[in-house]
């Protein structure tokens, strides 16, 4: 690779990870050398990333934790779950006796509506039932004048509902028969 | 910790939530101190992360371990909090806000002590000066020695993008270093 090229892939991120992790080979630690010697922003830039990597190395003293520390935590823990508790039995019992309402409430309105319907078939079935006894009633006593008026109506539907064919055949025949004893004489 | 004593301290057994809080309270607060610099907050950080893990233990998959997954709460709670701090930080307000503590020592060699210190405040004021979760990866990355797949499992993000974030956030420092002076 030209030095173009080599200095486009030193300035690459992968490149300075690679360099700060000890990961380069032999030859791309001889190219990052040559590189520094030559860039003076490269070098600067590179001395306070390994200062800054000396000073990381170190942890910074952390201070001792208060004897309290523990009782604490565990009465805030105890608190924060009896709270949680009591917030999820609320919301339990909230759903229980929206559930528990629903179902009441749409048997009651299921009951009122059966009470309804009975009342209405109870108290209707009894004027009809009167009407009927008394047009059998009255039928039975004038069955005498009705009759013709009941026959006339049966054959009409007789007629009505027989195929014209039947008509027409039964109107010759009967025209025929007529005829003949007029000949005959 | 067993499951049994994570299911025992869930329920709010006593022991086991003594027992569970003993065992993580002192990486949890080295992790919140080391991130957010500050003793009082640091604890309060810390005690609410082990109480969040205590709520939500129900959540969690014992086929895994258990550190990571406490200090993930502690690392999310360190980095809402840093969140919600001011943007910015000069390193010459450092030592006058109270962000970063100055703790007397009594050591034989006060002035190794003055210098170790001085080096110490300027690390943390760097620190400062990068975001939450660049600070989150550098603390856990250098301070509490994890690797890149420990990383991983507390923050979440990719080894990848864990190199990427920690050379950013050491150039970021070395270039504040460089426009402060403080390195020449």
């Amino acid at each position: 690779m030209s030095e173009h090229g080599d200095d486009v892939l030193i300035h690459t991120e992968a490149w300075w990870i690679r360099a700060l992790e000890d990961a380069l080979t032999p030859e791309e630690a001889r190219q990052w050398a040559a590189h520094r010697a030559r860039c003076a922003d490269c070098q600067r830039e590179w001395d306070a990333m390994r200062h800054v990597e000396r000073w990381l190395q170190a942890p910074p003293a952390v201070p001792a934790l208060p004897e309290l520390f523990t009782a604490q935590t565990v009465a805030r823990a105890t608190q924060r779950l009896q709270r949680q508790r009591w917030w999820m039995s609320f919301a339990a019992t909230l759903m229980v006796g929206l559930v528990t309402w629903f179902v009441l409430s749409s048997l009651g309105m299921a009951v009122v509506h059966l009470e309804r319907l009975i009342q209405t078939l109870l108290i209707g079935w009894q004027p009809l039932l009167g009407s009927l006894t008394r047009a059998l009633m009255g039928l039975s006593l004038v069955w005498r004048d009705v009759l013709p008026l009941v026959a006339g109506g049966i054959v009409g539907c007789v007629v009505l509902l027989m195929p014209n064919g039947v008509i027409a055949t039964a109107m010759l025949v009967w025209l025929a028969r007529r005829r003949a004893p007029a000949q005959s004489a | 910790m067993e499951q049994e004593a994570l299911l025992l301290a869930q329920r709010g057994d006593r022991d086991a939530l003594s027992d569970l809080v003993t065992a993580y309270q002192k990486p949890l607060f080295y992790l919140c101190y080391r991130m957010l610099g500050e003793r009082r907050e640091a604890e309060d950080a810390a005690q609410e992360a082990l109480v969040k893990a205590v709520v939500k233990l129900h959540t969690y998959d014992t086929e895994r371990p258990f550190k990571p997954w406490v200090m993930r709460i502690a690392s999310n709670e360190c980095i809402d909090r840093l969140r919600r701090r001011k943007p910015e930080v000069s390193l010459d307000d450092m030592g006058e806000d109270g962000a970063w503590e100055w703790k007397a020592g009594n050591s034989p060699n006060p002035e190794a002590e003055l210098l170790h210190d001085e080096r110490e405040t300027q690390v943390r004021a760097l620190l400062e000066t990068l975001s939450a979760t660049d600070r989150a990866v550098v603390v856990l990355f250098y301070w509490e020695g994890l690797s890149y797949v420990e990383i991983e499992e507390v923050t979440g993000l990719t080894v990848s993008a864990i190199k990427s974030r920690l050379f950013r956030a050491r150039r970021s420092m070395a270039q504040t270093l460089l426009e402060e002076g403080m390195y020449v």
